[in-house]
C-alpha cells in the first residue's frame, strides 16, 4: 500500500501476485507498473494515507498478506487483524535511511520466498549508489538543500530522512540541519547557505518559488520534473536512479564539473564555488554562534530599554503625576522608540553578520511589518474594547479575523487572477460583515459583554469551519494560502507595504478622531449623549476603522489572535488609567514590541530546532491564557 | 428659564405613551422636584429636557427652542443618571471626571484648566481621596457622589438629576440636600426622586406626574398644604409635619399609623 512497496514488487517480478494496491501505485510509471496492474484489473484500495484507504475493499479481496507502511498505516492494524488479515509492516514510504529501504526489500523477499532476487536487487542498489558516488565525485562536499513542498513554509528534508542518507552516501552534504521533514523560512535557508537548492515538488513553478522568496538568498535553484520528483522522494528501488537525477540537477544548477559560467544565476554561482570552503567554516563556527547572540541580544535590548521607561511611568502615576505632560511625553517617546529601535537594531545586527544584501532587505521588511501589524492590531483592540464597552474583545474574538480570511480564500477560489488590492478589499468586506454579524447577534441576545464573546465564538466557528472547507480547494491552487491561518511574517515583501501603511494610517486617524470620544462613550450612552458625543455614530466609526484595519492586516499576514486583547489591558495596567488618548499609543508600542520579539525569537531560535513557527501561533499561546484570566476576573470580581 | 409646551413622548418600540401634553415652566435658580410613582414619566421628562429622546412639542431654554441650540445646550446642561461600572477597563474616578469635561474641554489632551476644575469639584464633594480608585471598587453611595461630580465638572447652568438620592444613607442624603440648596443660587436644578421626605427637605418647586400627565405644579407651601393629592397619586397615607420651621412630607404605613392612633 505505497508506491515504493509496489516498485519493489515489480523489481522482484512479483506483480502477478498483487490483488490490490494504493491509488498512487495505480499511476506508477516505473517498469510500466500501472499498465501491468490495470491489465490484470488490480483493485485500487485508496490511499496512500491510512484515512484514505478503503478497508472494506481490502477485506473483500481477502489477501494472504498485506504489505503496509509502518508510518502511514499503523491505525489500520487492529481492524485488519480482527478480520484475520495478515499485515506485514515495513518501513515503506516512511523509510528514514537507505538501510531501511534495503531491509524492506529483504523482508519482502522473505515473505514471498524470493530472497535470492531480493539480495540481487539490494546488491544492484548498493553498487548503483557506489557508482553514483564516483560519478558525483566532482561535486563532492557540495551543500545541497532538497525542498519538497511549500505548504505553510518551505519544507525541507533534514537530518534522519532517507534523502539525507542518500546525499551523504553520494558524497554530498545536506545543507538542512533540522531534524526530519520540517518547514522553515527563507531566512533559515539563506543561513544554511546551500550551494544548490533542488525543488522536488511536482506543483511548484518559478512563480511559486518567487512567492515564497526562495530566490532571495541568491542561490542557484533547480526545479525537478514530476518523474524526477518521484525518483528523489520515493524510498524504494528508484534510489538506483537518484545519482543520475542529482547529477543532472547539479549540472544544471552549478554547471559542468569544470568551471564554466552557469545559466541560472551566474554571479551567485561563481562566488559560491570559489568560497565554498570558507562558507562552510563560517557557518559551523562563527556564523551560528553569532546568530545565537543576536536572538538573546534582541531580548535583552528591547526589554531592558522599555522596562526602565515603564517603571518610570509606573512611578510617575503613583507619585501623582497623573495626566501630566511628562507622562504624555513618556508614552509617545516609548511609542517612537518601540517602532524605530527594532528596525535599527535588526539592521545593525544583520549587517554585522555579513549576510547578503537581499537578506538584509528581507529582515528589514520583516521587522517593519511585525511593527506595523503590532501597532494596528493593538490599536484596533483598544478601539473595539472602548467603543463596545467590553474588556473581553479584540478583532479575533469578535470573528473579524476569520471573516476576513474567509473572504480572502473565497476570492482566491472564485477569481482566476487576483491582486493584493482585491484581496485586501475582500478581506475588509468579509471582516466587517463578520463584525456586524457578531454585534447584531450579541445585541439581540442581551448586549452584555459575555453575549459579545459568545456571539463572537459562534461567528468565528462558522467562518473557521468554512475556512477549513475552502482551504482544501484553495491550497491545491495556492500552496501559500494555508500560511495565513495563523499569522506569520515568513513572507515579507515590498508589495505588502502599501496595505500595511493604509491600515496604520486608518488607526492613526481613528486615534485622532475617536480617542477623546471613546473615553466618553465608555461611561455609558446617555452620559455620552448629554456631553454631546453621539454614542452610536462613535461605535459605528470605531467598528469600521478597527474592523477594516485589522482585516487588511489579516489579508496580508494572516490571523494573529489575542494581541489586540492583551496589549490594551497591559497598557491600562501600566498607566493606571483608561484614558484612550494614552492607552492607545502605549498599547501600539507594546503590540509592536511583542510581535517583533515573538517573530524574531521564532525566526532565530525556534527555527533552528523545529523549523519556523508562525508568530501568530506563539501570540495566541500567550494571549489565550490571558483571555481566560480576564474571564475569571470578570465573573469573580464585583463588577456587574 | 426652561419652559415646556405641550410635550408628548411616545416610545416607538413599545408604543407606550410616556408623557401626554405636558406644559410647565421651570423656575430659574431653584431646586425643582419631579414626583410621581414608578412609570409616571419622571425620567422621560428629564431626558426630553436634556434632548436625549425625540418628542412632540417644544422645550424652550432661555426663550429659544432647545433643538436649535444643541451644542450650546451640551455645554450648559448636565443630565446625570448612572455610570457604567467598567472595572476591567480600568476606569478610575479621575478618568470619569476628566472625560465628563468633554464639551468644555479644549484641545485633544487634558488641559490645565480641565484639571483645575476637576480638582475643585473633587474637593467640594470630598472625593479627593478616591480619585485614583476604579469605579468597580466604589460603594454605591460613593459612586452616586461621583455621578454628581461628573455632572458638575463642566460647570453647567442647568443640572438634571435622575434620582440623585438613591443608594444614599441618611447622612449622605442630608448632605446632598444642603449641597443642592447651596448651589441652587447659581444653577437651575431639576431632580426626580421617590422619597417625599428628601424632596420636601430639598426642593422649592414641585411637578407631580401620574401616568404621563401633570397633576400638580406649584411651590413648597402649595404642595404641602393639602397632602390628599399625593396620597391619591402614591396610594399611601402621607402627612406633613413641621420640624424647625421646615414643613416636610412623611409617608406612613396605613396600619401602623392607625395602630399608633389607637394606643394614644
Amino acid at each position: 500500500m505505497a508506491p515504493s512497496i509496489t516498485e519493489v514488487l515489480a523489481e522482484l517480478s512479483l506483480l502477478d501476485r498483487v490483488v490490490g494496491v494504493d491509488s498512487f501505485s495505480m499511476s506508477d510509471w516505473y517498469l510500466n507498473t500501472s499498465g501491468r496492474l490495470r491489465e490484470r484489473s488490480v483493485v485500487d484500495v485508496g490511499g496512500y494515507w491510512w484515512s484514505a484507504i478503503r478497508e472494506e475493499e481490502i477485506l473483500r479481496l481477502n489477501p494472504d498478506v498485506v504489505l503496509a507502511d509502518s508510518g502511514a498505516h499503523k491505525p489500520l492494524q487492529e481492524t485488519l487483524e480482527s478480520y484475520n488479515v495478515t499485515v506485514v509492516y515495513i518501513h515503506g514510504a516512511s523509510a528514514r535511511s537507505v538501510n531501511e529501504v534495503l531491509s524492506d526489500i529483504y523482508t519482502i523477499g522473505l515473505v514471498f520466498n524470493e530472497t535470492n532476487k531480493a539480495s540481487e536487487l539490494i546488491g544492484r542498489i548498493t553498487s548503483g549508489l557506489n557508482e553514483g558516488f564516483k560519478i558525483l565525485r566532482p561535486y563532492n562536499g557540495r551543500r545541497i538543500l532538497v525542498v519538497l513542498d511549500f505548504w505553510q513554509g518551505i519544507w525541507v528534508a533534514g537530518r534522519a530522512t532517507f534523502i539525507d542518507d542518500v546525499l551523504s552516501r553520494l558524497g554530498l552534504v545536506n545543507a538542512a540541519t533540522t531534524y526530519g521533514w520540517s518547514a522553515v523560512s527563507v531566512e533559515t535557508v539563506s543561513e544554511w547557505s546551500p550551494d544548490l537548492i533542488i525543488v522536488a515538488c511536482s506543483y511548484a513553478t518559478n512563480e511559486t518559488i518567487r512567492e515564497v522568496g526562495l530566490y532571495d538568498p541568491g542561490k542557484p535553484i533547480v526545479l525537478l520534473n514530476s518523474t524526477e520528483v518521484d525518483i528523489i522522494s520515493r524510498p524504494g528501488p528508484l534510489i538506483q536512479l537518484v545519482p543520475q537525477v542529482l547529477y543532472a540537477a547539479i549540472e544544471r544548477g552549478l554547471g559542468k564539473p569544470v568551471e564554466t559560467p552557469t545559466v541560472t544565476t551566474p554571479q551567485a554561482t561563481t562566488v559560491t564555488i570559489k568560497e565554498n570552503g570558507d562558507h562552510y567554516d563560517h557557518y559551523t563556527g562563527r556564523g551560528s554562534g553569532g546568530y545565537g547572540d543576536e536572538s538573546s541580544g534582541s531580548n535583552n535590548n528591547s526589554c531592558s530599554h522599555s522596562s526602565v521607561l515603564y517603571r518610570a511611568i509606573y512611578w510617575l502615576s503613583e507619585e501623582g503625576f497623573l495626566n501630566s505632560k511628562l507622562r504624555l511625553l513618556l508614552v509617545f517617546s516609548i511609542l517612537l522608540a518601540s517602532t524605530t529601535l527594532p528596525i535599527l537594531y535588526t539592521y545593525i545586527v544583520t549587517l554585522n553578520e555579513g549576510l547578503p544584501g537581499r537578506i538584509v532587505v528581507y529582515r528589514l521588511y520583516r521587522a517593519l511589518y511585525t511593527i506595523l501589524a503590532g501597532t494596528v492590531l493593538a490599536a484596533s483592540g483598544c478601539i473595539l474594547q472602548a467603543s463596545l464597552r467590553n474588556p473581553l474583545v479584540d478583532h479575533y474574538v469578535l470573528g473579524t479575523g476569520s471573516g476576513a480570511l474567509f473572504a480572502v480564500y473565497a476570492t482566491l477560489l472564485v477569481l482566476d487572477h487576483v491582486t493584493l488590492w482585491i484581496i485586501s478589499l475582500a478581506a475588509a468586506i468579509g471582516g466587517l460583515s463578520a463584525l456586524a454579524a457578531t454585534i447584531l447577534i450579541a445585541e439581540s441576545i442581551s448586549g452584555s459583554d459575555i453575549a459579545y464573546v459568545l456571539s463572537g465564538i459562534g461567528v468565528t466557528s462558522l467562518f473557521s469551519g468554512l475556512l477549513v472547507l475552502l482551504l482544501y480547494y484553495v491550497s491545491s491552487r495556492y500552496g501559500l494560502a494555508s500560511l495565513m491561518l495563523t499569522g506569520t511574517f515568513i513572507q515579507s515583501r515590498l508589495e505588502n507595504l502599501p496595505y500595511a501603511l493604509i491600515a496604520v494610517i486608518l488607526v492613526v486617524l481613528g486615534y485622532v478622531v475617536l480617542a477623546k470620544r471613546l473615553n466618553v462613550v465608555m461611561l455609558g450612552d446617555d452620559h455620552a449623549a448629554q456631553l454631546g458625543v453621539d454614542p452610536r455614530l462613535t461605535r459605528l466609526l470605531s467598528s469600521i476603522i478597527a474592523g477594516v484595519s485589522a482585516s487588511i492586516i489579516v489579508s496580508q499576514f494572516g490571523v494573529i489572535g489575542f494581541l489586540g486583547l492583551v496589549t490594551p489591558h497591559t497598557a491600562r495596567f501600566l498607566l493606571k488609567t483608561s484614558d484612550n488618548r494614552l492607552v492607545i499609543p502605549l498599547a501600539m508600542a507594546l503590540g509592536s514590541l511583542l510581535l517583533f520579539t515573538t517573530d524574531t525569537l521564532s525566526r532565530s531560535l525556534v527555527a533552528r530546532v523545529v523549523g519556523e513557527v508562525p508568530a501568530g501561533a506563539v501570540i495566541s499561546a500567550i494571549g489565550a491564557p490571558f483571555f481566560l484570566v480576564l474571564l475569571v476576573r470578570r465573573f469573580r470580581g464585583g463588577f456587574t | 428659564m426652561i419652559s415646556i409646551k405641550s410635550l408628548s413622548v411616545r416610545y416607538k418600540r413599545s408604543g407606550v405613551v410616556a408623557l401626554r401634553d405636558v406644559s410647565i415652566d421651570i423656575p430659574s435658580n431653584k431646586v425643582t422636584c419631579i414626583l410621581g410613582p414608578n412609570a409616571s414619566g419622571k425620567t422621560t421628562l428629564l431626558k426630553a429636557i436634556a434632548q436625549l429622546i425625540s418628542y412632540d412639542g417644544v422645550v424652550e431654554v432661555n426663550g429659544r427652542d432647545a433643538r436649535g441650540i444643541i451644542s450650546e445646550l451640551r455645554r450648559m446642561l448636565s443630565y446625570s443618571s448612572t455610570l457604567e461600572e467598567l472595572d476591567l477597563l480600568g476606569v478610575t474616578v479621575l478618568d470619569v471626571l476628566v472625560y465628563s469635561r468633554y464639551p468644555a474641554s479644549r484641545g485633544f489632551f487634558t488641559s490645565e484648566e480641565d484639571l483645575r476644575r476637576v480638582s475643585e469639584v473633587c474637593e467640594r464633594l470630598g472625593l479627593s481621596d478616591l480619585v485614583s480608585r476604579r469605579l468597580g471598587e466604589l460603594s454605591a453611595g460613593e459612586l452616586q457622589k461621583v455621578v454628581l461630580a461628573a455632572a458638575l465638572v463642566k460647570d453647567p447652568k442647568v443640572l438634571l438629576l435622575d434620582e440623585p438620592d438613591s443608594h444614599l444613607d441618611v447622612y449622605s442624603k442630608t448632605w446632598l440636600s444642603s449641597f443642592l440648596r447651596e448651589i441652587s443660587s447659581r444653577v437651575t436644578i431639576v431632580l426626580s426622586t421617590h422619597d417625599p421626605l428628601f424632596a420636601s427637605m430639598t426642593c422649592d418647586y414641585y411637578i407631580v406626574l401620574s401616568r404621563g400627565r401633570v397633576v400638580f405644579t406649584g411651590f413648597h407651601d402649595e404642595l404641602l398644604r393639602d397632602t390628599s393629592l399625593l396620597e391619591s397619586v402614591y396610594n399611601v397615607s402621607i402627612t406633613s409635619i413641621s420640624i424647625g420651621g421646615l414643613r416636610v412630607l412623611i409617608p406612613l404605613n396605613q396600619s401602623a399609623y392607625r395602630g399608633k392612633l389607637v394606643r394614644q
